[in-house]
């Protein structure tokens, strides 16, 4: 799972300094518009919604697997 | 300066004979427009609009909502329009909930306002019915969908519409006083020191009027504004439908660009962090596709040009302009401030930006750029209802779109308003000659972010203090390096000496970081804080024991 945020973060904003640990804002310094990207691009992965008030919850590459995992979302 | 306006502006003293006017005067014209996940249109007529907002209006009335208040919940969508419009015309107010609050913050902002309704969406309706106490004192209505168990703001207007078809006039049973409260909109800010606004029928309505005055913003407008500030609803929403134009909706990051290409409109109403956005992505792609070089000096060549009185549109740029925006060729912007440079920049494009200056207890409006006489760098010329002078170099607003004051808070109103009427808005300005309003800093302690929104530094402090190694701190707003004005949450702190004995400042600023990050968790995007500097020194301080900002 981390290597497919890796490689969709890379893409969408050349960022590759990514961990488990990397805080998307404080780290990767991503504005509001970075993030929903981000999201996009990991729903279309997925074939999958997230809703817009879940996102600003997601802090950290490690809550992005681990809301992943609560929905059953596989790679 | 001479001035003749661009365009004739019709002033409604109320919402029903608003909606009476603009149904009469542009009936079956596009009025509203969104899009579907599949990407086709929706569109609705001026009629039909103003035909839902008016029956749902006469059930409110019926149900006896007239003089209360009733929240609207949700995020942008055709029906909180419909709500906002049939709320404000039944003669109660219509109060404003910026979602992007934590749950429990939306709460404490319906009951502040003393809400005894709430329109909410699917996504806040559970937030909005979380304890029984809350159920029984709030009448749930749902935005969207129709439901078995919840009635929905359409069946309120299929409920309306035989009580609206028996009066001769379809707004007869609707009159409301002009200067009643008709909507209540909480300042940008945290809870705490965010305060609810009452704005009267007037107010919001000439503000749409005085909007459109030297405006031109074509036949299609797109806007992603959130309808819950003043800006988005009477910036983007009611000064659109005043001048019979068609308004393209969106309230959600992930779609915008999306509905922006889709919509192909003539103007976008926005904020500085849209318009940063669009300008990112334009040196993006131009980096991609190998031509970046190659646009900075045709940049700088038109630049020449343009200095120098010669003819300088240029075809590559405005070729350009059509593969990023089509038909886009004016940007509103306001809420913040927007760097010279991308205005100049998009104006060699072929768009020209015009920025204005609002604050929620002006309705918002205060001065706007117009399409001729414009002032890069200004935030325009003041409204013809209003009246502004400069007071020891703060902006002092008079005339007839100022509030009605904060709702049951008199003493912070009367701290805000002179007895002869003025607004002081603790903003830093002046005027040139010619009646430009330039902004040069704002006199309260508040971080203004590209988006609009405003952070209190002194709330964040008080919460960072409540983390014991914390002695003293704080907080400001900080350049975070990738534009020379984007701004980030930094807290300056002075660890407790006692507590923080023995350890490195590695250990320290580690310990911080945890406790940071829990705060964080709690709070909305734009208002984490993200840069943490840590002092050996205690900060010099006032006789009152406050900390000296501007001496850090």
């Amino acid at each position: 799972m981390l290597e497919i945020i890796q490689k969709i973060i890379f893409e969408v904003t050349g960022k590759s300094e990514v961990t488990i640990d990397t805080d998307f804002v404080r780290d990767l310094e991503l504005n509001s518009f970075d993030v929903m990207n981000i999201v996009c691009a990991f729903e279309e992965y997925f074939q999958t919604t997230i809703p817009t008030r879940d996102v600003w919850k997601l802090h950290q590459v490690r809550d992005v697997i681990e809301y992943a995992r609560e929905r059953g979302l596989e790679e | 300066m001479k001035r003749v306006p661009l365009n004739k502006a019709d002033y409604y003293e109320t919402f029903p004979s608003y909606l009476d006017g603009i149904s009469r005067k542009f009936g079956e014209k596009p009025a509203i427009t969104y899009f579907t996940r599949a990407k086709e249109p929706v569109t609705a007529s001026y009629a039909q609009v103003t035909q839902q907002a008016l029956c749902a209006a006469h059930a409110l009335k019926a149900r006896g909502y007239a003089g209360k208040h009733l929240a609207i919940v949700a995020e942008n969508c055709y029906d909180w329009l419909v709500a906002y419009l049939a709320i404000a015309s039944a003669g109660a107010a219509a109060v404003c909930i910026d979602v992007e609050q934590s749950d429990e913050n939306i709460r404490q902002m319906i009951s502040q306002a003393d809400a005894v309704g709430v329109f909410a969406s699917d996504t806040y309706l559970p937030i909005c019915r979380q304890t029984e106490e809350e159920a029984a004192a709030w009448d749930l209505f749902l935005l969207g969908e129709s439901s078995k168990e919840q009635v929905s703001i359409q069946d309120l207007c299929r409920e309306g519409q035989p009580l609206m078809e028996q009066k001769e006039n379809r707004i007869d049973g609707l009159a409301c006083d002009p200067a009643a409260t008709a909507s209540i909109v909480y300042t940008s800010g945290t809870t705490s020191l965010s305060k609810p606004v009452m704005l009267s029928h007037r107010a919001i309505l000439y503000n749409a009027g005085d909007a459109i005055r030297d405006v031109d913003a074509g036949p299609r407008v797109f806007s992603s504004l959130p309808f819950y500030h003043s800006y988005g609803m009477t910036g983007a929403v009611l000064d659109t439908l005043v001048r019979g134009a068609e308004l393209c909706i969106n309230g959600d990051l992930k779609t915008m660009m999306r509905d922006l290409y889709l919509s192909q409109p003539d103007s976008m109403i926005t904020v500085p962090l849209v318009v940063e956005m669009l300008y990112k992505q334009l040196w993006l792609s131009a980096e991609k596709e190998g031509k970046a070089k190659q646009l900075r000096s045709l940049l700088k060549m038109c630049r020449i040009l343009k200095k120098l009185h010669l003819p300088w549109e240029n075809k590559t740029l405005s070729d350009i302009r059509q593969k990023m925006v089509g038909s886009l060729h004016v940007i509103v912007s306001g809420g913040a401030h927007l760097e010279k440079k991308i205005c100049e920049d998009f104006e060699l494009f072929g768009i020209q930006i015009l920025q204005g200056y609002g604050i929620t207890e002006c309705a918002p409006m205060v001065s706007t750029n117009g399409n001729k006489y414009c002032k890069m760098g200004s935030v325009g010329l003041v409204l013809d209802h209003y009246q502004v002078k400069i007071v020891e170099d703060e902006i002092w607003v008079k005339g007839t779109s100022l509030m009605n004051g904060y709702y049951k808070q008199p003493q912070q109103t009367k701290e805000v308003m002179t007895e002869d009427g003025w607004f002081k808005t603790g903003d830093l300005g002046y005027l040139d000659k010619d009646g430009f309003l330039y902004i040069t800093g704002r006199k309260k302690n508040l971080i203004v972010f590209k988006n609009g929104k405003k952070v209190s530094p002194e709330k964040l402090e008080e919460q960072l203090l409540k983390i014991p190694m914390v002695k003293e701190v704080m907080v400001y707003g900080a350049a975070n390096g990738s534009s020379a004005d984007t701004v980030v949450v930094a807290a300056s702190i002075y660890p407790d000496p006692e507590l923080s004995k023995g350890m490195s400042s590695y250990e320290i600023l580690e310990h911080l970081q945890s406790k940071i990050d829990q705060l964080n968790a709690t709070l909305p995007l734009f208002q984490q804080i993200q840069m943490i500097t840590i002092r050996d020194q205690e900060f010099t301080k006032t006789a009152s024991k406050k900390i000296k900002r501007h001496t850090v």
